[in-house]
C-alpha cells in the first residue's frame, strides 16, 4: 500500500517580471517526490514564465524549463492535473531550491501567489 | 526509469516566417531521448488558437535520426482557461551518442497579423542519464 501526500509551497510574486528563488523541504515521512504540479492565478501568467527546480541538489527542471509542462487548464480533473516524474526522486526530507519568473505579460494583478503543489509518496 | 534530464533550448524568432536554427549539444551523459516539447511562448491578442504556428525539424546524432518534423501550435490564454487536458510530451524513444550535435530548425508560419511581435519557442528534451 502507498502512502501520499499533497504538500504546498507558496511563491509570491510582487512585480511584472520578478525572478523568485524559493527554498523549502519535502516532507520527511515521504520517501518518493512523484508529481508536481503548478498553479498561477490566471492563464496569462502562465505563457513565458518559467520554473527551475532542484531537490536535493538534484536538478529536476532547468531556469528555463516552461512552467505551461506543468500546469494545466483549468477543466482538468484534480487527479490529473499533476505531472507525472517517470525517474525516481528521493524526497524524505530533501532540500528544495527553485526560481520562478514572471513573464511580466501585463501590468495588473500583481502582487500574486503562484503555488507549487509536490505530490509525495511512500511505500510502506 | 533510473535517472532523467531535461534540457530547455530557447529559440528567439524576430521576424514573420523566420527560419531559426537547431543546433547544441546535449550533457555527454544523456543516453537517450525519451521525450520532447516545444511551447510558443508569447502574448499574441489577434491570433487564436492554432495548430500550425510553427514548424519544428530536430535531428539527433549529426542528423543521423531524425525523429521530429512536425507543427508547432499556439494556444491562446483563453484556450488555455478552458482546456480541459495538458501539455504531454511527444514521445521518443532516440539512441544518443555522446558529444554529437542536435541540428535541425524552427520556422515561424506567418500566422501572426502586423506588426510581427518578437516571440520565443522553447523546446524541452527529456533524457535517460546514466
Amino acid at each position: 500500500m502507498k502512502s501520499h501526500k499533497y504538500q504546498l509551497i507558496r511563491v509570491n510574486v510582487s512585480e511584472p517580471g520578478a525572478s523568485v528563488r524559493f527554498t523549502g523541504e519535502t516532507d520527511r515521512s515521504f520517501d518518493r517526490l512523484a508529481g508536481i504540479f503548478v498553479a498561477m492565478p490566471e492563464p496569462i501568467k502562465e505563457i513565458g514564465a518559467a520554473l527551475g527546480l532542484k531537490v536535493g541538489g538534484q536538478e529536476v527542471f532547468d531556469d528555463d524549463h516552461d512552467v505551461r509542462l506543468i500546469t494545466c487548464g483549468r477543466e482538468v480533473a484534480p487527479n490529473e492535473k499533476f505531472f507525472a516524474f517517470p525517474e525516481h526522486i528521493e524526497a524524505g526530507g530533501a532540500a528544495i531550491e527553485g526560481r520562478l519568473v514572471d513573464a511580466g505579460n501585463t501590468a495588473e494583478g500583481y502582487p500574486y501567489e503562484a503555488r507549487i503543489i509536490l505530490h509525495l509518496t511512500q511505500d510502506s | 526509469m533510473k535517472s532523467v534530464r531535461r534540457v530547455t533550448q530557447v529559440l528567439e524568432v524576430s521576424q514573420a516566417g523566420a527560419i531559426v536554427p537547431v543546433d547544441l549539444v546535449l550533457p555527454s551523459e544523456a543516453k537517450e531521448c525519451f521525450g520532447l516539447q516545444a511551447i510558443v511562448t508569447g502574448l499574441f491578442p489577434e491570433v487564436e488558437s492554432v495548430i500550425d504556428f510553427g514548424e519544428l525539424s530536430v535531428s539527433f546524432n549529426g542528423r543521423e535520426s531524425h525523429p521530429i518534423h512536425q507543427l508547432v501550435p499556439y494556444e491562446s490564454a483563453q484556450t488555455r482557461q478552458v482546456s480541459t487536458t495538458r501539455i504531454g510530451l511527444l514521445p521518443l524513444s532516440t539512441p544518443l551518442v555522446s558529444g554529437s550535435p542536435v541540428t535541425g530548425f524552427y520556422r515561424d508560419l506567418g500566422r501572426q497579423q502586423e506588426p510581427f511581435t518578437p516571440y520565443q519557442v522553447r523546446i524541452s528534451f527529456n533524457l535517460i542519464t546514466e
